[in-house]
């Protein structure tokens, strides 16, 4: 792959994982628990797995191969690493 | 100095986290993923979620030394010739060459324990920080991270 697909791939993943940080208690109230699948800094896909959000994902005709898959774990969970 | 930006998350307890976004390539793999920066991590690993989001059949790679972490157990399994690549500050690219990268499998992969681990992210750790030269700046005060090699 050449470097400046990789530069334009990370640049736009670096976009949606700032947009994830940045909104991420408004998006924990509606998608708490869930596994997200983020693209354009837009949720396209939510799921219970990431499994379920990939068979999802493609059935909307997206392509998961450069999308973010993250996750919002519970309010009431926390863990050290 | 040349920079790498870190993002921040309030992931729990609303403390911020450093996360870094990188491009890992491998045989199988091509994929930007985002990792918790850890200093107190010995490894760099990649998540069960990234592993399972590649669709790389997870079961037969249940294999390596096992680690313990945040409560689970997990193989070490290594991608091995793996090439990792930053974006700088000034938008060019920082790529480096590792012989293996460890992908955390659970030791068990029923729904459960998948369910269980998934919050778990991909980390970079000590190991990858020290073969690169790498410094981390961390301030969480002030909200600044970056890498900088």
């Amino acid at each position: 792959m050449e470097d400046s697909e990789i530069l334009q791939i990370l640049k736009v993943a670096e976009e949606d994982s700032k947009w994830f940080s940045e909104k991420y208690e408004q998006l924990q109230t509606k998608y708490e628990g869930r596994v997200l699948g983020i693209k354009n800094k837009t949720v396209v896909g939510d799921a219970e797995s990431v499994e379920e959000l990939l068979n999802t994902v493609q059935k909307k005709g997206e392509d998961t191969a450069y999308m973010l898959i993250e996750t919002i774990p519970g309010k009431d969970v926390s863990f050290i690493l | 100095m040349p920079k790498i930006l870190c993002s921040l998350r309030a992931l729990v307890g609303r403390r911020f986290f450093p996360f870094v976004t990188f491009f890992l390539t491998s045989s199988h793999i091509n994929k930007a993923i985002d990792a918790i920066v850890d200093t107190g991590s010995p490894y760099t690993v990649l998540s069960t979620n990234e592993i399972l989001g590649t669709r790389l059949p997870i079961h037969t790679m249940q294999k390596g030394e096992t680690v313990a972490l945040a409560g689970h157990r997990f193989f070490r399994y290594l991608i091995n010739n793996v090439g990792m690549s930053f974006r700088t500050e000034t938008g060019e690219l920082f790529k480096t060459k590792l012989s293996s990268i460890a992908a955390l499998v659970p030791t068990k992969l029923d729904k459960k324990t998948l369910n269980d681990v998934k919050d778990i992210p991909s980390i970079i750790g000590h190991d990858f920080l020290e073969e690169n030269k790498i410094a981390f700046y961390f301030n969480p005060s002030a909200k600044i991270t970056y890498l900088e090699y």
